[in-house]
């Protein structure tokens, strides 16, 4: 109850102070026109003041005797400096009195830092000087950075421990199933591309070996789809010990069926895109296609996930965070964000997606870890794991076994998601709503579909938003911490840069914790490089 | 006019009936996949500590009289290992309040200085200030420990000559050094919300005002405060619910009065014993950001909108 009194006073006092400095400060401003000597007599007292207290807390003037009460020797330095401060500048400033038109410049020029400088006051001591603070804490000598001389030797550390960053074993991302399905997938959107774009502008002959690729491309497509799910139920029964998602991406190439269809339509539709290529005029690809477009994104994720599950360290795991979270919400925000629209009780299930938004992470892990629970015997009491029971499978510990390694990430993932894809959503389908009618009026008129509509008006519009949402959700996940902390706390391999970060601080080892901030910056100046671009053509 | 009924073929329209209906299945299905978990949560906090390790919580239904508040009030009574949750609620609402209300106070004139004033070094101000969205927090904790801990001195480097920037506050350990750091990281977010909701005020406004020889001050309070309420309540919702559910600040900065999440923390993080109690936990964290968040939602998204989608 004292804390919550002590709030209140504190509340109260700071808003109180910060009117007074703020009202004085603009009061002083006004003053420059009419009554200058009063003018310079405030900023000759701020001067005194800061002097003071600089002289005060550095012992620059010998403390004499106590006065006693409140009003210590300290404090009469303080207020002394102030008031000699006030006298000799209104002296000046009377003697020394600059022509109307400068003391009109003055007031101008003065006015915005009035208003502008308490943000960046804070700003500057809160977050800008710290941060350079930390880059160069991290440069220092000895655990808190109070011994002499500079050193790389923290980042060293972190670059040369195989449990932070190793590249050990990245041949084997070559030949990691997932990968070769990547490329595989690759090759069919690229050919997708070329069918797309020669069925609009090609010849008589690309059109038609462009419909009989599509009509290749479709048989691909169904089979990717069917595969995995015949796989996933067979597999289920099979290996116990693999987590689901792992059980999806490999059956789509480990099912024999599937990995020879997609390997040969590959290959196959590469000829038939090469040989058009060099019997006619080139075409310009078209990556916009639903089908190419949608093909690359799978690519793009067989690809990532292929390459960051076989590289196992902090630092890739960080990275693998970042890409499939980032991806996984928009992608999937998007697509409620779609569907929404034509369902019913769209407003009401909008608000129940969104709602996890509103949850601590700390909550949300508590949440999920309770849904992923795994009792060894008897009935199991975590949902999925019941489910799985009630099909007949066995269970599995989603991340709290090693044996799931490296899918357990995953399902932490997972949980990001889940908070993750109501943002997502709510921004993208605003984004969609504000699509100008006539275009897709216009686009009606000349007769697209309204899948055409979609990915060739209404995606183009929306592109500047999703980048929006993409780049935010970098940022968020970047620095991911809680979810990690409270589920698993880094252990079997899901350890994170921020977590590490808060380990490091916890154990007083400030100069490598201050290493690890800068590694993580540096995961985000990128975007931090593009959002300056963005708000200075804003600006401009 | 009467039009010739086409009538279709029927299969043709059910068809067509049933793909139009899709739609609202794939997303009441995730709706499904998006709540069950929070239910089970909470029907699981009212549940002994028996019943959630030996059957799962959708078996609850079956016997209805073995639902109980004794969870709840264990979490409330105060017990040598461990404080009520109330007072882990009141360090809680010790750190929210002020670090909702002083950032906007802040913010809101530093909005109204970079939308209605010219002065040089604006747009770079401005954009670094913005720009500051996207730094890690962590780069700020070591040397705001700190500075919360010993204040701040600066070493002129040849000449060994040690001086206080800043002195010792007093503040560390404090729910002040936590307020303060949100104030701090959630000023950029602020001032970028307000400016864009500030500057789109028609300026036709703000010249009748200086022609009538209102002052800025004026200006802002009578004419720019009122009129941006929206966007103040729409950042206020924003960082009432950061900061209720940060942990990682509390955690770095503070090693006793905890707020509730890094009491749900140690809660969790001693596995095993009162395992049931997590559950109620979790839940009194959860109300309070679940009411704000259903009452004033229609603020919420307006401040997603005005700092994702234009900015």
């Amino acid at each position: 109850m004292d804390q919550f009194i002590t709030m209140i006073i504190t509340v109260v006092v700071s808003l109180a102070a910060a009117a007074i400095v703020f009202v004085g400060a603009d009061r002083a401003v006004d003053q420059a026109v009419p009554r200058w000597p009063v003018f310079t007599g405030a900023a000759g007292a701020v001067a005194g003041l800061v002097l003071g207290a600089a002289a005060q807390h550095n012992g620059w003037v010998p403390a004499g005797p106590a006065v006693g009460g409140p009003l210590k020797a300290g404090w009469l330095i303080i207020l002394a400096g102030a008031a000699v401060g006030a006298a000799l500048a209104a002296g000046a400033g009377r003697l020394l009195q600059p022509p109307r038109e400068r003391r009109n410049a003055w007031e101008s020029r003065l006015r915005p830092w009035v208003f502008a400088g308490p943000a960046l006051a804070f700003v500057a001591i809160g977050l800008v000087i710290p941060g350079l603070r930390t880059v160069f804490l991290s440069f220092k000598n000895g655990p808190r950075g109070r011994e002499p001389g500079f050193t790389l030797e923290h980042y060293t550390d972190i670059f040369t421990d195989d449990e932070y960053f190793t590249v050990e074993g990245w041949a084997q991302i070559f030949t990691s199933r997932l990968f070769i399905a990547g490329l595989a997938a690759a090759v069919v959107a690229a050919a997708a591309a070329w069918a797309s774009a020669a069925r609009i502008v090609g010849t008589t002959k690309q059109i038609a070996a462009a419909s009989r690729l599509m009509k290749a491309l479709g048989l691909a497509a169904a089979v990717l789809v069917v595969a995995p799910i015949v796989g996933f139920v067979e597999s289920l029964a099979r290996d116990p010990n693999q987590s689901a998602i792992m059980d999806v991406l490999t059956v789509i190439v480990s099912s024999r069926v599937s990995l020879w269809v997609v390997v040969v339509l590959a290959a196959g539709s590469l000829l038939v895109w090469t040989l058009s290529r060099i019997r006619s005029q080139r075409l310009e690809l078209d990556w916009g296609a639903p089908s190419s477009s949608m093909m690359l994104a799978l690519a793009a994720v067989l690809l990532v996930f292929g390459a960051l599950s076989t590289l196992h360290a902090v630092v890739w795991n960080n990275v693998w965070w970042v890409v499939t979270v980032a991806g996984l919400s928009t992608a999937l925000g998007l697509m409620l964000a779609v569907l929404a629209e034509r369902a019913r009780g769209e407003r009401f299930a909008k608000t129940l997606i969104f709602m996890p938004m509103a949850i601590s992470m700390v909550g949300a892990a508590v949440i999920w870890d309770f849904m992923y629970e795994v009792q060894p015997t008897g009935n199991q009491t975590g949902l999925f794991n019941a489910v799985l029971q009630g099909l007949g499978f066995s269970s599995r510990g989603f991340f709290i076994n090693s044996s799931m390694i490296p899918w357990n990430n995953f399902w932490i993932m997972f949980i990001m998601v889940w908070i993750q894809t109501g943002f997502a959503m709510v921004v993208l389908s605003a984004a969609i709503r504000a699509v100008p009618d006539e275009l897709l009026e216009a686009a009606r008129v000349d007769g697209a579909s309204e899948t055409q509509s979609f990915w060739r008006v209404v995606m183009p519009q929306i592109r500047p938003t999703i980048i929006v949402v993409v780049t935010t959700l970098i940022v968020i996940v970047t620095k991911v911490f809680d979810l990690v902390k409270a589920t698993t706390n880094g252990a079997n391999r899901t350890n994170v840069l921020a977590n590490e970060m808060f380990d490091q601080l916890r154990d007083r080892n400030f100069t490598s914790s201050s290493a690890f901030a800068v590694v993580l910056l540096a995961l985000v100046v990128p975007v931090m490089i593009f959002n300056i671009r963005r708000l200075q053509k804003d600006l401009a | 006019m009467t039009a010739p009924a086409t009538i279709p073929p029927p299969t043709g329209q059910r068809m067509r009936q049933l793909l139009g209906s899709l739609p609202t299945w794939v997303v009441w299905l995730v709706v499904l996949l998006w709540t069950v978990p929070t239910f089970g949560l909470f029907v699981s906090s009212f549940r002994k500590v028996v019943d959630i390790n030996e059957s799962g919580w959708w078996t609850a239904w079956n016997d209805l009289d073995n639902l109980t508040f004794q969870n709840y009030r264990d979490i409330f009574r105060e017990t040598a290992a461990q404080p009520s949750m109330w007072e882990f609620a009141l360090n809680s609402v010790a750190i929210v309040i002020p670090a909702t209300i002083i950032p906007i106070a802040v913010a809101a004139f530093a909005a109204y200085g970079f939308a209605w004033m010219e002065f040089r070094g604006r747009n770079w101000l401005f954009i670094a200030l913005v720009s500051m969205i996207a730094l890690p927090n962590q780069m700020a904790f070591v040397p705001l420990l700190q500075l919360f801990n010993n204040g701040a001195r600066l070493t002129i480097p040849g000449l060994d000559w040690t001086f206080v920037l800043i002195p010792d506050l007093g503040i560390g350990n404090t729910a002040a050094a936590v307020w303060l750091t949100h104030t701090a990281f959630g000023l950029p977010l602020a001032v970028l919300l307000l400016h864009n909701f500030i500057s789109q005020l028609p300026r036709s406004v703000f010249e009748a005002a200086r022609i009538d020889g209102a002052s800025h001050f004026t200006i802002f309070w009578r004419l720019v405060l009122p009129l941006a309420r929206p966007a103040l309540a729409a950042f206020a919702v924003f960082q009432f619910l950061w900061t209720w559910n940060d942990y990682l600040i509390a955690a770095v900065l503070l090693t006793d009065n905890e707020p509730m999440t890094v009491a749900l923390v140690n809660l969790v993080g001693e596995r095993g014993s009162n395992f049931q109690l997590r559950f109620a936990s979790a839940f009194v964290i959860m109300v309070i950001p679940l009411i704000v968040f259903f009452s004033l939602q229609r603020h919420f998204v307006r401040g997603l909108l005005a700092g994702s989608v234009k900015g």
